[in-house]
């Protein structure tokens, strides 16, 4: 026992490098070796996929892309599902970026989706209108003018020469605004100043750092759902698999056509397993550093 | 997205750079830093430039108008963007449509107001130099005056008013389940602000209040912590997910190959640093 | 003092009493000034961002130039820098050929295009046959770079019989464009550094975890608690280990998703509401104080 509660003693100071490997290799393996755990919705997930499954075929979509290549794991993932989710519906997309990697995670969603997948026409069936600096001051300038703030889309192409941008002149005309988000500027801003003001739907998909964030304006009815990281995310591709496979609501003839596609690419399904299992391993962490503080405590009570 | 394999080896070489600082502090991660520092300020300068300054700020400027049909200011006016064009042609296009020479970017209408604009932006570019750097103080003034105005309504309308109206809950529903966490949330949010009030010392029933308030904020750091870890997780999981893709023929095996000679060249830096301590010593 | 201090708090406060103004007053004159206003921040934000570009240059050169410690790494960022602005300003790429007709010989056209593409026969066959937009049948913009590459695609594509034209992305769009060196600078460069700085966090928070939380009082047990929770109980792993309590009625509230859910929507949600309504507050009180003049601490010292 005396050696026993030594090593516990001993482990308190344990070097990190070793948790570091542990933690690389617990995140590795499960990447090589898949357990294939099953993804259990939550409310959060289901209220944002229903208040978009809920738009009508004729609806128009508002994408923001807040995010880069530092959160791209858990929300690009996302961001794919939820284009799938409107294309599948028939329905339009307006895109726009309020950082500038933004407009590099949306073009490598739109090439995925609209162009690979289902073979949409840019402009007509959605158009990505690019990236602008000014994080609130550009959702403030939308809810008076599109074309005052784009004048352009990411192509160079005058927005009053892009047929989808016809009747969409404000931030009104649109009936839903969805914003991927990792931080700041994001959804807090597109409910502060577009969706409360204007009374537009909001719903977002966010980096699981920012979800506790977001938890009140849910609450409270400002945003209808929001996917929560890439355990969101899974949860996402889940709800669009079940509902493409059932034939489950409005569906565009495509969309049942690329259903293999569908659950071929669903990065974040495939990372679950890591996820928990980093999550265990940490826990575990969490609890045998405690035992070792209370080991040595105790032992310091004693003398 | 297309990198072909000299881009996969610059990728994999940078991210196992920056990952060998999980042993210690050396060389290849501090180049790949000041790297980093390097590309990301280029990076967002030129997408701001390109998507901001050019279009919306020098097309409204000068438009696309027809060189022919200028006069008056408009052809001085004019003139100077054809300086522009010799000296920066990329930036100040021209292009000429069925015979037809045009100058100026897009079809915004002109707009000469935005001189204060681009006046307040270089007074920006000012603050680099010490003696004028004052001059930035009003580019900063204007941001800031616009960041509190459209701030104040916003926060007291969606996140004061906004959640006070969704915290007025009922405290009897009919439903017992419902009605106790409906009386969680309003308890919670009541004594979670308490917690904050400083205006009167928290003694006797007014500390007990302030420290059931701390339990409810304890419950949302906690489960901010459990996001943060969630998070930085995933992250990790990205990361290895396309050191993993890398590693195939298709990229010339580039992981597994700058793993080994990375671990190579610390392993034999580390014993020469070890040497030279035991020399000096 | 005037030109310095004073002006400076004319313009916070007027830009900030118009922008205010113009939540209320959504008519002329205040609806037009709101477009431009914003504009014109917009246009600053982006002046901003070319001076931390400039800042970056400044700081690094000054250390190259004066041999301080470290110069070699500081000439390296001012490199990366340079390599950078280069492509997003000197040499584009960004050149593709467009096929137009596919001419008497399709088969072959098909052939060297689904090579230089890397998609298969059928589906360029397929793209063929899709209606054209602007009379450009195929653009292989994914797999050519340089007009050089571009003008051999053509040529070749010619001697089989095919009308092509060559496609070439605006200045401007380039930054974003599928085949230009810009993106592959994203790509190659900004994309694994940006990634991989914030998964380091992910080995430090596992350390963090184990050395530092500790449960030293009730409110640190609580903490840790709800984090526990929240980490199980929103992945599968948390709900396929409590799934044998969903068969039971009486522990079906055992199920960790489900302790989850009522933990993050209810407990949580309320201490989330209280920081959310407190910070409400705080940033209302500073926003005010800002537009009245009486914090003044973004002018600096004299």
């Amino acid at each position: 026992m005396g050696k026993f509660t030594n090593f516990l003693e001993k482990l308190d100071s344990l070097d990190r490098r070793v948790i570091f490997l542990i933690i690389g290799l617990v995140v590795l393996i499960p990447l090589l070796i898949p357990l294939g755990l099953p993804i259990e919705t939550t409310n959060l997930t289901e209220d944002a996929f229903y208040a978009i499954e809920d738009l009508p075929a004729n609806a128009k979509v508002l994408l923001s892309f807040e995010y880069g290549p530092s959160s791209k794991p858990e929300i690009h993932p996302m961001a794919v599902s939820v284009l799938r989710h409107l294309f599948s519906k028939g329905n339009e997309v307006v895109i726009m970026c309020l950082w500038p990697d933004g407009l590099f995670m949306a073009n490598e969603a739109l090439e995925l989706v609209a162009h690979d997948e289902f073979k949409l026409e840019y402009g007509v069936d959605y158009v990505n209108l690019g990236y602008r600096p000014g994080n609130e001051a550009v959702i403030k300038g939308i809810t008076k003018s599109f074309e005052a703030n784009f004048s352009v889309d990411s192509r160079g192409i005058p927005i009053s020469q892009i047929p989808i941008m016809q009747d969409v002149q404000t931030a009104r005309d649109v009936d839903f605004i969805f914003s991927f988000s990792a931080g700041y500027p994001g959804a807090i801003e597109w409910v502060l100043y577009a969706g409360d003001p204007l009374q537009v739907p909001v719903s977002s998909g966010n980096s699981s750092i920012q979800v506790n964030q977001l938890l009140p304006y849910v609450k409270s009815g400002q945003m209808k759902g929001v996917i929560a990281g890439m355990p969101g995310a899974a949860e996402y591709e889940t709800l669009l698999i079940q509902k493409v496979e059932g034939k489950e609501g409005l569906l565009v003839n495509k969309a049942h056509a690329l259903l293999p596609n569908f659950k071929e690419n669903r990065d974040a399904t495939k990372f679950m397993d890591a996820q928990s299992i980093a999550h265990l391993v940490i826990v575990l962490f969490i609890i045998l550093g405690n035992i070792s503080y209370f080991v040595k405590r105790k032992k310091q009570q004693k003398y | 997205m297309y990198i072909g394999i000299l881009g996969a080896w610059v990728a994999v070489f940078l991210t196992l750079s920056i990952l060998s600082y999980l042993y210690k502090d050396n060389v290849f991660y501090k180049l790949s830093e000041h790297i980093f520092v390097g590309v990301s300020a280029a990076h967002w300068a030129t997408i701001a430039f390109w998507n901001q300054v050019q279009p919306n700020l020098f097309g409204r400027l000068w438009p696309q108008a027809e060189v022919a049909a200028l006069e008056g200011f408009n052809k001085f006016w004019y003139g100077i963007y054809h300086v522009l064009h010799v000296l920066f042609e990329k930036v100040f296009p021209e292009e000429t449509i069925n015979g037809v020479l045009y100058r100026g970017i897009g079809d915004q209408p002109q707009n000469l107001s935005y001189l204060i604009a681009f006046i307040l932006g270089v007074f920006m570019l000012f603050r680099l130099i010490p003696k004028i750097g004052w001059l930035s103080r009003w580019s900063l003034a204007y941001v800031i005056g616009m960041a509190a105005g459209l701030r104040l309504y916003g926060y007291m309308s969606s996140d004061v008013i906004g959640q006070i109206h969704a915290t007025m809950l009922p405290l009897w529903t009919g439903n017992l389940g419902e009605s106790i966490n409906n009386i969680i949330l309003i308890v919670g949010v009541l004594t979670g602000l308490f917690y904050f009030f400083f205006s009167v010392e928290h003694k006797g029933a007014l500390k007990i209040v302030s420290r059931i308030g701390i339990y409810f904020l304890m419950v949302y750091f906690g489960a901010s912590f459990g996001f943060a870890v969630m998070g930085r997780i995933s992250l990790l999981i990205g990361r290895f997910n396309d050191l993993i893709e890398y590693s195939g023929k298709q990229y010339g095996f580039a992981t597994p190959i700058l793993l080994l000679i990375m671990v190579a060249v610390l392993i034999l830096s580390g014993r020469k640093e070890k040497k030279n301590k035991e020399a000096e010593a | 003092m005037f030109w310095k201090r004073t002006i400076p708090a004319i313009i916070v406060g007027a830009v900030g009493v118009i922008m205010l103004l113009s939540w209320f007053i959504p008519h002329a004159p205040f609806d037009e000034l709101e477009i431009h206003a914003t504009q014109w921040y917009d246009i600053i934000a982006s002046f901003a961002m070319i001076l931390g570009a400039l800042n970056l240059l400044k700081l690094q050169g000054r250390k190259v130039i004066k041999h301080q410690k470290g110069w070699f790494y500081s000439l390296a960022a001012i490199l990366a820098f340079f390599m950078t602005l280069t492509f997003g300003f000197f040499i584009k790429g960004g050149y593709y050929p467009v096929l137009i007709s596919a001419g008497d010989n399709p088969e072959a056209v098909y052939s060297r295009i689904s090579e230089v593409t890397a998609i298969g026969v059928e589906e360029v066959r397929n793209l063929y046959a899709y209606p054209s937009a602007n009379g450009e049948r195929i653009i292989m913009q994914k797999a050519v770079v340089t007009k050089r590459y571009a003008q051999k695609i053509i040529e070749e594509l010619e001697t089989l019989g095919a009308t092509v034209s060559m496609g070439e992305l605006k200045w401007g769009s380039h930054v974003q464009g599928q085949n230009t060196y810009y993106r592959w600078v994203f790509y190659s460069f900004f994309t694994p550094l940006s990634a991989t700085m914030f998964a380091l966090l992910a080995f430090f928070v596992a350390s963090a975890s184990y050395r530092a939380f500790k449960i030293r009082n009730a409110e640190a047990t609580v903490l840790l608690l709800a984090g526990i929770f929240i980490m199980l109980g929103r992945v599968p792993l948390g709900a396929y280990l409590t799934a044998w309590t969903q068969k039971i009625s009486w522990l079906s509230w055992m199920h960790l998703p489900t302790i989850q859910e009522w933990l993050y929507q209810y407990p949580n949600a309320a201490g989330a509401r209280a920081i959310m309504i407190g910070i409400g507050l705080g940033i209302v009180g500073t926003s005010l104080r800002v537009i009245l003049g009486i914090e003044k601490s973004f002018m600096g010292g004299d």
